[in-house]
């Protein structure tokens, strides 16, 4: 029996603002057995601020039913952050999504709510450790600040307070959005991936294969939990981060408890400064919590007749590392055709190790349509710490590898709810060319 | 001798070895092991005491005697009456202050008022004698409420964390003092260090110097118990060191040769370790201990021992139990180290300063080795535990003293490990030119198997070109920073200083010490920095070509260039002594330069080599996330 094989993959980049929404689509010349002639994944549905003038995520939700033709095959959410999955847990989105009868729910190892440490496999100690921090109901800021007091705060005229507020707004936990999740990946169509893992996705979308390459466990790859973490230091450091945000109560008593005004002058002074240095703390903590949420991204290349299509959720530079020193990944690597642009266009997600595969002497001359979904002016970073998103020498740099092929969504205009480019897999020569 | 009679006279029989001693302040003793015998006072006893308070002051004792927690909860005295073992804590000699709600002296002030959850504050205690006398007398006593307390009450109760806290930074203040023969300022406008023993839960302390305060965190272990780190006397001797070093050498902190940071962090280790001889009765228990479980007293014992193991019960709870301190410098091998300047991980303060406190602490188990050979000789046989105690006190105080001596010495910016082996040795030969002990001796070997060695030291040779002090006044010179600068000015030539750069005398202070014939010597330390900016094109210019700038790096980034040194002056007012640091040392900043880049130290502006403005004293193990790595954009 002859392979079935897609004639047309279709990448759709939903204007979705400072989050991640994209549909890929695979087109065959013939109904497959189950009737249907196209193969859908939805990669990640969320965001931080809604594109100005764009869509909101209910519309948004309807064209991808739209586009879908009524199903989805996959979902594959990168990594258990709000501008990635926000849209999984608004109401009205959530409905239209749940009829469209997702069939696999592929998540990243960190949340799987089984992990069982084995000797087999790369989830040792370590790695359950970390998984525990990462998502014990009691780490998580959202048990005690609501998004909504955050999202004021954030606006907030002090510097410290905003700041905080704004690193902490992404750790507040989408409970409604992680339900929605679990409930679809009920019976046994829950999968959770690192580094290796043997995704069966042929099973469900005929000739088209996937490699995980990302992200590997802290049992593979000690650094993606964060620096040094197979050292003491690290775990009294990720220690402060569960102390932070427990909201555990004081042991000590608050002996004759009273209030600020019996306070005497140089007391008021010294307490004024340390709610300050603890919200200064905190930021800093919850910041690092952040970064290693991002490296639990997976980073998937999915592969159809001949073209590799990159997905790295918000990988940072630790999750990359370790694919980065195999030589087949790195040989896969600089063969892509599409890819989409680490962490909204940040510095860090798109390491340079990465880049010069795209730009040695027999790799140079190739296409690579590029996507970046994000919302300027967002994270305006400063001078020093490079951390405006998207960084400008970054996309300076695509955009004179990629040329016309590079496509960012804040250049959608407002009647463009999403941006389509298309490959023609039957010929051998073709690239992505937009619809 | 017997605890009592330690109690009476806590320095007596140790004005060599002096533990923390030196000249004018004799460094107290913690001398006496607080046995857990809860009592009720007896009626003759509670009319004593009362009488002992209505006393006025006219006859103040020189101490207050205060309870703290020998090193942290987890340390346990192993007393052979009691069967329960209960919490290893000590009644140590504090310098008398008035002391006011907080406690708080003229130097510190405890702030135990932190807002908890629902916002509410728990008080600041009285811990004053006098608490119904008048305004006049108040608080010269001080009241220790702890001495027969319960473990479960030291763990639980804020105002002990208060007074521990508070009574081992005053004896960490006191042994600076001490060892320098002057007050110490801190490094911000204020008197008082605010200490604050409930800062925050997180695991970690720190110094702030703009909030001008001591931060002790706590945290719940895997099993729910509180750890505190204002229980753990190490921890609260480290911070406040960094307080007092701040207050000598405030450049220190600034970001520059990755030697200075850890410098920091070196200093505040060795001064916790060393800081526990002090209590030779405390010693002695753990002496004890460590004898039950492996018989036969020896150095590599000795190198496991609890005493030299920083932060056990902090390290324990936040570890996952491999290594049971946070850091156990002492067993660090040198050959294991080889090429350790190289290596990524040594670029990190605290693990490129445990070099430095492996030398340290390896130097004094030599000498403390050597010590009990000489007693076990003359013994023939083991040595009591005592007089075993008794000499890892001398050697402890000793070394100490020695290494806080040697800061006066050392050069006010971009300080080397070569350096402040320089200052110690140099400092040293000041006061005991025979080395009667071999203590240099044996910190050049142990320094050296880490491959640090003494460089070329710079004596000033007053033969051939004696300066000018024609238009000076000694009384000022001696004392004030225009005077001593005009001093610099007239003998620039002499003293090798470049008059082209600016130059600004930051500090003069007297140095008061007792010289080798036993007389008090007054030494006069001026330190002064020099620097230059401009962009990296101007400065490679000026250097002509000689200033290095790494690849990939805009040669329009503003840098800043530091150079300085430190003066010490005899007491008829001739420099001795020049440490310093030339700004036009082109290696060495291009070195510097090459580290600011790594580090990614930008100031605003993406200038190089100025202050950041993020407090630069608050804990940085999770700052590397904002610093801009290899391979990103």
């Amino acid at each position: 029996m002859p392979r079935v094989e897609p004639e047309r993959v279709r990448v759709r980049m939903y204007n979705i603002g400072q989050g991640d929404c994209f549909l890929v689509s695979f087109e065959y010349a013939e109904a497959l057995p189950d009737g249907r002639s196209e193969r859908h994944i939805l990669f990640d549905f969320g965001t931080k601020r809604l594109a100005e003038g764009g869509p909101g995520t209910k519309d948004i939700a309807k064209l991808i039913k739209e586009h879908s033709g009524g199903t989805l095959d996959i979902i594959v959410l990168s990594h258990r952050h709000q501008d990635h999955m926000s849209g999984f847990g608004v109401a009205s989105s959530k409905v239209i999504l749940d009829k469209l009868n997702p069939r696999l729910i592929v998540r990243p190892w960190t949340e799987n709510p089984d992990l069982d440490p084995g000797d087999e496999t790369p989830v040792g100690d370590l790695s359950v450790r970390f998984q525990r921090f990462l998502t014990d109901e009691g780490t998580l800021l959202g048990k005690r600040t609501s998004a909504a007091e955050l999202l004021s705060l954030a606006g907030s005229a002090d510097d410290v307070v905003a700041g905080f507020a704004e690193v902490a707004y992404s750790q507040v936990k989408n409970k409604v959005a992680i339900d929605q999740l679990d409930k679809w990946a009920r019976d046994d169509k829950g999968f959770y991936v690192h580094y290796g893992s043997d995704l069966p996705l042929e099973d469900f979308i005929p000739g088209v294969s996937a490699r995980v390459l990302g992200p590997p466990t802290p049992d593979q790859h000690p650094d993606v939990a964060g620096q040094r973490s197979d050292s003491d230091e690290y775990w009294v450091s990720l220690s402060s981060v569960l102390s932070a945000t427990s909201g555990r109560k004081k042991s000590s008593k608050a002996r004759g408890a009273r209030g600020e005004s019996a306070l005497t002058w140089p007391q008021r002074w010294i307490v004024h400064r340390l709610r300050r240095v603890r919200l200064k703390h905190l930021t800093e903590l919850v910041r690092w919590l952040d970064e290693a949420m991002n490296n639990t991204s997976v980073i998937l290349l999915l592969k159809v007749r001949g073209r590799r299509l990159l997905f790295p959720g918000d990988a940072q530079g630790e999750n990359w590392e370790y694919t980065l020193s195999e030589e087949e990944d790195k040989h896969e690597l600089s063969l892509v055709d599409l890819y989409k642009v680490g962490h909204h266009g940040s510095r860090n997600a798109t390491p340079k190790s990465l880049w010069n595969l795209w730009n040695e002497e027999s790799t140079r001359g190739r296409r690579i349509a590029c996507l970046m979904s994000t919302s300027p002016g967002f994270y305006k970073g400063g001078e020093r710490s490079h951390g405006e998103v998207p960084r400008e020498t970054l996309v300076a740099a695509l955009r004179e590898r990629m040329q016309d092929d590079f496509y960012s969504s804040h250049e959608l205009g407002e009647e463009e709810p999403c941006l389509e480019i298309a490959c023609e897999l039957s010929d051998p020569g073709a690239a992505f060319e937009r619809v | 001798m017997k605890d009592h009679e330690r109690r009476s006279k806590p320095w007596e029989g140790d004005l060599d070895g002096a533990v923390l001693g030196g000249v004018g302040i004799p460094m107290p003793h913690i001398d006496r092991i607080v046995r857990h015998e809860p009592k009720k006072p007896t009626g003759r006893e509670t009319a004593k005491r009362k009488v002992k308070q209505d006393e006025p002051p006219d006859i103040l004792e020189r101490w207050h005697e205060m309870t703290i927690i020998a090193q942290d909860p987890g340390v346990l005295n192993p007393s052979a009456t009691n069967k329960r073992k209960r919490i290893l804590r000590a009644a140590v000699k504090v310098p008398t202050d008035r002391i006011w709600p907080g406690p708080r002296s003229h130097r510190f002030h405890v702030v135990g008022i932190v807002p908890d959850q629902s916002g509410s504050m728990s008080p600041a205690e009285d811990f004053s004698a006098e608490k119904k006398q008048s305004r006049d007398n108040y608080g010269w006593r001080f009241d220790d409420q702890f001495e027969n307390a319960s473990d479960a009450r030291l763990k639980r109760d804020p105002r002990f964390y208060a007074q521990n806290v508070y009574a081992i930074a005053a004896r960490t203040l006191a042994t600076f003092e001490s060892a320098l023969g002057r007050r110490i300022g801190w490094a911000f406008d204020s008197h008082q260090l605010y200490l604050i023993p409930d800062a925050m839960e997180m695991a970690n302390a720190f110094y702030t110097r703009e909030d001008q305060a001591v931060c002790f965190g706590y945290f719940f272990d895997v099993e729910g118990n509180d750890i505190r780190t204002c229980l753990s006397h190490d921890i609260i001797a480290h911070e406040v060191t960094h307080a007092i070093l701040d207050g000598l050498r405030h450049r220190f902190l600034h970001p520059g040769v990755p030697d200075q940071a850890a410098f920091h962090e070196a200093m505040a280790d060795i001064v916790a370790l060393l800081s526990v001889f002090s209590t030779r009765a405390v010693v002695e228990r753990c002496l004890e201990e460590d004898g039950k479980k492996s018989g036969k007293f020896t150095m590599s014992r000795l190198k496991k021992s609890t005493l030299l193991r920083l932060a056990e019960e902090f390290g324990t709870a936040a570890s996952v139990g491999a290594r049971p301190a946070l850091r156990s410098s002492v067993e660090i091998e040198p050959e294991n180290l080889k090429g350790w300047r190289d290596k990524d991980e040594y670029k990190l303060p605290h693990r490129r300063g445990e070099i430095l406190v492996a030398a340290v602490m390896q130097t004094f188990l030599r000498i403390w080795e050597e010590r009990v050979n000489i007693l076990s000789s003359q013994t023939a046989g083991s040595p009591s535990i005592p007089l075993v105690a008794q000499e890892g006190a001398r050697s402890a105080g000793h070394l100490l003293k020695m290494v806080i001596r040697s800061i006066d010495y050392c050069p006010p910016v971009e300080l080397t490990f070569e350096d402040f082996l320089d200052s110690i040795l140099t400092a040293d030969e000041e006061v005991a030119p025979d080395d009667e002990h071999k203590y240099r001796k044996a910190l050049r070997d142990a320094f050296g198997e880490f491959d640090i060695k003494q460089p070329r030291t710079e004596f000033i040779n007053l033969a051939h070109k004696p300066p000018h002090y024609e238009t000076l006044n000694f009384a000022e010179f001696i004392r004030d920073r225009d005077e001593v600068f005009r001093f610099l000015w007239q003998n620039a030539d002499i003293l090798g200083i470049e008059r082209e750069y600016f130059t600004l005398v930051e500090d003069v202070q007297p140095s008061v010490r007792v010289g080798p014939d036993g007389f008090v010597i007054r030494e006069t330390v001026a330190c002064y920095v020099q620097s230059i900016q401009g962009t990296l094109k101007e400065l490679v210019a000026h250097s002509r070509r000689k200033l290095k700038v790494p690849e990939g790096v805009d040669l329009g980034t503003e840098l800043r260039l530091w150079g300085g040194g430190v003066l010490i002056f005899d007491q008829f007012g001739r420099p001795k002594y020049h440490q310093r640091k030339d700004l036009w040392d082109w290696p060495r900043q291009s070195k510097r330069l090459r580290e600011l880049v790594r580090e990614g130290h930008r100031g605003p502006g993406g200038r190089l080599g100025f202050s950041e403005d993020r407090s630069i004293t608050e804990p940085s193990q999770l700052h590397s996330t904002i610093r801009q790595r290899e391979g990103e954009w």
